[in-house]
């Protein structure tokens, strides 16, 4: 088991798949950096110039001004009461920031880190996974080297759970090169470090209400852990259902762009149809898993952590299971 | 002595409601080349794909060493050696790295025996290069290096010749039958080409619509081949060879006469060909004797 889980990390890693991914992610997270800087920047000028300081370094002033913004807009009768819920919570959690005497301002290296995380893990991660995993059998079935394994006295299923597992390994991988190429990337921009830098995580909205009672606050780089084993999660359960996609669609095409339409296809439903009670269980529902302990607005209602977890896994449990039985059984006729 | 190495035993298949294949039995020994012909759709990939475990049998038990292929496919595949339609490998490794990965998933595949059957099929030199620089010959060579690398019991080989030039094709021909009378192996051979099964061949399968409809030994057709006569007067010269000498006499397309007849009353019948005045141009040996054989059996068919 050990020599094939071996050999198809190799295979992947001499298709150069891999390299692909930390181009995208060079180039992806250089742009993020850089527009995050712009932007960061042009806010804090701006509402420097509004209020009338020259030191855009006095956050208190700074976070108290997009405090009463964001009232004045609560009082605005146009803004529908979903949005209101929003807005809702950012004052309250600025207004903790304030009280707890903790700069929210600062943007450090490590702060870019944590936020490019809970920016990709919806749709950017999961699309490097889907790079990864949706040729892992097709490719094989497309060029006819499935015949090469399925020949050597190796049961089926070994041959596939050798794939599953080096497709784990990658995972982990793609989340440490992540994690990586942002550090890099972030301290040439940022510079600063901020790894100690308190973070205040376990904001709950109940009813459009924020819920205080849970808040616990921990190192960045303690946050930046939790963050990425998220991600890890969604890849995980990400590379499992590309898996099985890759086991049921014998072109890499057709793979590719049936794990992406359902992920994009999905998004779009949370938007139209979020009131509905089914939508809950589809994966695309459940992938922003950092903005549970971010604090931010859920898409759909009543989801927690633990629950949208508990749902990724069953998906991938699923996946996993459908691809055994089908990779087990299916004739290799072409 | 020979073992049987590989035997069909009333194989069935029927893909989506279709009965693909027919009641296949087969049986294959140690140390014997068997030809496995057929025309296109006759199911003849079909029947190697379920010897080597690709596709499920839906009737029927196929044995390979004694072991089914279906409850004990380790054990039956240990047995067996093979390339199924081209030769695919993967084309971003190197030949040695193709090899070095095959070889690692299963035990006993020494360096040495790698480096033994690069050296048999002739890949020496280019074997440290990419798959995707090969040609289809190349890729072939390789493919059959993979196949041998365990020492097999059982070697299948489909449409093996495929891309390989004459000079290739005689140098597999004789690698094959000596792996077969030297090694003892069993060897199953799917061909288009009915020459080269004639001669690299002991026995030969013949396939159709399903099912195997002729099992002969080369040397029986061969033996059997028949007399070519080219004659001025057809008609007559028919009539001669089935009234005088009990022939059963087939018009060729060429408008020759060719009879099953044995060798020695071909004097007699020339003789009486001359006297008959039916304009005897030449007699000969019926050179295409596999592929008269192969016509008959299957001719007609259209493909299902």
């Amino acid at each position: 088991m050990y020599n094939l889980v071996g050999n198809e990390v190799y295979k992947i890693i001499m298709k150069k798949r891999l390299w692909v991914i930390v181009g995208i992610l060079l180039i992806l997270i250089g742009l993020f950096a850089y527009g995050e800087h712009y932007t960061r920047e042009r806010t804090q000028n701006q509402i420097a110039e509004r209020i009338g300081i020259d030191d855009v370094e006095d956050w208190r002033e700074i976070t108290n001004q997009q405090l009463m913004d964001l009232e004045r807009r609560l009082d605005n009768p146009f803004i529908p009461e979903e949005g209101r819920a929003g807005i809702r919570v950012r004052a309250e959690q600025l207004r903790y920031y304030l009280a707890e005497d903790i700069n929210p301002t600062t943007f450090s290296a490590a702060q870019f880190i944590s936020n490019f995380m809970e920016q990709s893990i919806f749709l950017f991660l999961p699309l490097l996974i889907i790079l990864l995993a949706s040729d892992i059998v097709s490719k094989e079935a497309t060029t006819g080297t499935i015949k090469l394994l399925m020949t050597r006295p190796v049961p089926r299923w070994k041959i596939l759970m050798s794939k599953l597992l080096a497709l784990t390994i990658l995972e982990m991988i793609v989340i440490l090169l992540m994690a990586t190429i942002a550090l890099g990337i972030s301290y040439i921009t940022f510079g600063i470090g901020g790894f100690r830098e308190p973070v205040i995580t376990g904001f709950r909205v109940v009813e459009g209400e924020l819920d205080v009672s849970n808040i616990q606050t921990v190192s960045r780089g303690t946050y930046i852990l939790m963050t990425y084993s998220l991600g890890y999660v969604v890849a995980f359960s990400i590379g499992k259902m590309a898996l099985m996609v890759s086991v049921l669609v014998k072109s890499t095409a057709a793979s590719i762009g049936i794990m992406m339409s359902s992920l994009i296809g999905g998004t779009f439903l949370t938007f139209f149809i979020s009131d509905w009670e089914i939508t809950r269980y589809l994966f695309n529902v459940n992938l922003r898993l950092t903005d549970f302990i971010s604090g931010d607005l859920q898409p759909v209602e009543g989801l927690s952590l633990g629950f949208s977890i508990t749902i990724l896994l069953l998906w991938a449990l699923a996946s996993t299971v459908a691809a055994f039985g089908v990779f087990s059984y299916k004739d290799i006729l072409d | 002595m020979s073992v049987r190495v590989l035997e069909l035993r009333n194989v069935h298949k029927s893909i989506k409601g279709k009965k693909i294949i027919k009641g296949i039995d087969l049986e294959l020994f140690s140390g014997e080349v068997l030809g496995f012909l057929g025309p296109n759709g006759s199911g003849k990939t079909t029947t190697l794909r379920m010897i080597v475990g690709l596709i499920r049998l839906t009737e029927g038990e196929i044995l390979i060493g004694g072991h089914s292929i279906g409850k004990e496919f380790v054990k039956a595949m240990e047995n067996v050696g093979c390339i199924i339609e081209n030769p695919e490998m993967y084309d971003y490794l190197s030949g040695w790295e193709n090899l070095k990965l095959l070889a690692s998933m299963e035990k006993g595949i020494t360096k040495e025996r790698m480096k033994e059957v690069v050296s048999l099929v002739g890949m020496v030199k280019r074997i440290d290069d990419k798959v995707y620089t090969y040609s289809l010959g190349m890729k072939q060579r390789l493919g059959i290096a993979q196949a041998i690398m365990r020492r097999p019991k059982l070697l299948i080989l489909d449409e093996p010749a495929n891309g390989l030039d004459p000079a290739g094709i005689s140098e597999f021909r004789k690698l094959i039958r000596k792996l077969a009378h030297q090694e003892s192996m069993a060897v199953l051979v799917s061909s288009h080409i009915l020459a080269e099964i004639e001669m690299m061949c002991d026995r030969v399968a013949i396939i159709k619509q399903g099912e195997v409809v002729r099992v002969t030994t080369v040397e029986n057709i061969v033996k059997d081949q028949g007399i070519l006569w080219k004659v001025r007067d057809i008609q007559l010269g028919k009539k001669i060879l089935e009234e005088e000498f009990q022939a059963a006499v087939t018009i060729k397309e060429d408008q020759t006469l060719l009879a099953f007849i044995g060798e020695e009353q071909v004097p007699g019948i020339n003789k009486r060909f001359m006297e008959a005045d039916v304009g005897l141009i030449y007699a000969s040996r019926n050179q295409k004797s596999l592929e008269d054989l192969f016509l008959a059996l299957t001719e007609g068919d259209e493909i299902v």
